[in-house]
């Protein structure tokens, strides 16, 4: 198979991307609760056929747990190695996974930090996707 | 229908599991489905039920199976092509026995990975489940490079140890037991000893997890013939399915974590360790983990086992690094798990090594690595599957 970094992206999910786009952090919200919610779903997973919608949230939080990669899986991303990914906690209520850029940088995340998530391009020709910065 | 005790294990063959990228896998199914047929005095024609682990590409299917060795069937099931479900495989043979599906249920696992790349890399058939929508099955996100079941375990790992604020190097203990017992195993792949200072220094995979936490990629087959009451007399004793849970699945799970950790949509509620003690599998068999006298546990990265000694309720949770120490789970301890070296050491099929092993433990037939009149066995997993195998 060809290798690609792309998401699919489909009716379901394309407002969370359209929104990494313009740089914004978009999350399913479950109506009736109150509740934002990960994965994107058709109805609120919390209460049964609940109307959900989509709300722009903060993208603040608090980084949980992190791996780093040292060698290369994808070859798309062989330029980016050693990258991490963290598990953050969002104040919002979910938790999102997200790329850590130079983990061995004294100035990267570590696990307990607060951070924020922006959206960057991680290739010239990939879509934007979440990454973890440290919160000032 | 009463599950419990309906049905029993007949006869059980396996293929060899060195890697042999240039071998059919319907080789690798033929010598382990002859075997099981050698090995419970049966022929062909005895079986009428088959449920396949793992079909095509890394396996094969169900009708594929069914037409090369001339099988008749009237009860046929495949799973998806994962590990996590080869309790679910005999659980269903031992549902459709005692519903009258079938007489006799071949359960097969037979896959090759030797002839295909890394999971995540794209030379490898299941590339596109890291792009799976709304994630991969291990936590897969192609697009931010979270790639390869590793990745997962590893995750799950580290957040783990920064919850209980335990040590990693504590983690040792699984790698290293279970390779001395592969060193006790005839057909085991490695079984050269593992010393600490080689798995301390081993190289990463995805950090926190190192070289001799992952699973060896393999190649192999093992088939399981499960058969009611009224066949169960056979060459060998019986081995009675008297306990069994499904996979649990849900927003509190994640495949590599116990429930309730903290991982993805998790919750960070923890199974009591009365709660774990009162799994249904117990209920079911009417026994404690106490009662237990040979373990098997899904071992395909080292922590998962840790996990599930907790969710299982032999200790609390957050206490299971600590647990595994001091030989607790080695052939002379209390809990002997993974006797034949696991899939960390004998073999990775997705399980079936060890539900394997624990029959060869309750008949008596472990050879060097037998446990002393072993009749009562468990095999979990950290996905909350279960069953427990007892002789009479």
């Amino acid at each position: 198979m060809p290798e690609f970094v792309s998401p699919i992206v489909n009716a379901l999910n394309a407002p969370f991307w359209s929104a990494a786009e313009e740089g914004q952090l978009l999350l399913p919200f479950c109506v009736t609760t109150e509740k934002y919610f990960w994965p994107p779903s058709p109805v609120s997973p919390f209460i049964t056929s609940g109307e959900t919608s989509w709300r722009s949230a903060q993208p603040l939080g608090v980084l949980r747990a992190k791996v780093i990669f040292r060698r290369v899986f994808q070859k798309a991303f062989e330029g980016l190695v050693p990258y991490a990914i963290g598990l953050v906690e969002l104040d919002a209520g979910p938790r999102l996974q997200a790329h850590i850029p130079r983990p061995d940088s004294p100035d990267a995340a570590n696990s307990g930090d607060r951070v924020e998530i922006r959206f960057h391009r991680l290739v010239a020709d990939g879509p934007k996707v979440p990454i973890i910065s440290k919160s000032n | 229908m009463t599950f419990s005790g309906a049905a029993a294990v007949v006869g059980i063959g396996a293929s060899k599991f060195e890697r042999r990228p240039e071998t059919s896998v319907l080789q690798m199914a033929g010598e382990a489905l002859t075997g099981a047929l050698t090995d419970a005095h049966l022929t062909n024609d005895a079986i009428d039920g088959l449920i396949v682990q793992i079909g095509s590409p890394r396996g094969a299917d169900y009708d594929t199976i069914a037409q090369t060795f001339g099988l008749d069937l009237r009860f046929c099931s495949q799973t998806w092509a994962h590990g996590r479900f080869a309790a679910t495989v005999i659980t269903q043979a031992v549902m459709a026995v005692a519903a009258g599906f079938a007489t006799r249920v071949a359960c097969l696992l037979s896959m090759k990975n030797s002839d295909i790349g890394r999971l995540g890399e794209a030379n490898n058939p299941y590339f596109y489940e890291q792009f799976r929508e709304s994630g991969g099955p291990h936590g897969e996100e192609g697009q931010i490079g979270m790639t390869s079941p590793v990745a997962g375990a590893a995750m799950a790992f580290d957040l783990y140890c920064r919850r209980y604020r335990q040590d990693r190097e504590l983690l040792a203990a699984i790698p290293l037991t279970f390779r001395h017992h592969a060193s006790l195993s005839e057909d085991a792949v490695e079984t050269r000893e593992l010393s600490a200072e080689s798995y301390r220094n081993a190289r990463l995979i995805v950090d926190p997890l190192r070289l001799y936490d992952c699973s060896l990629v393999g190649d192999g087959a093992v088939c399981v013939i499960i058969a009611g009451r009224q066949q169960s007399a056979g060459s060998k004793p019986p081995i009675w399915i008297t306990g069994a849970q499904g996979l649990q699945a849900g927003r509190d799970t994640f495949i590599f974590a116990p429930r309730g950790l903290g991982m993805a949509q998790q919750s960070e509620k923890r199974l009591t360790l009365q709660q774990a003690r009162d799994q249904a599998v117990y209920r079911m068999a009417g026994v404690s983990p106490e009662n237990l006298d040979v373990i098997g546990m899904y071992d395909s990265f080292a922590p998962l086992p840790v996990y599930a000694f907790e969710d299982f309720g032999f200790c609390a949770a957050g206490e299971g690094l600590n647990w595994i120490q001091g030989g607790r789970i080695g052939l002379r301890g209390e809990c002997p798990t993974n006797t034949n070296g696991g899939q960390l050491s004998h073999a990775q099929v997705n399980g079936w090594g060890q539900i394997r092993e624990l029959i060869l433990q309750l008949r008596g037939e472990a050879g060097m690595r037998q446990i002393v009149d072993a009749r009562t066995a468990l095999w979990a997993t950290v996905g909350g599957d279960a069953i427990i195998f007892q002789r009479d």
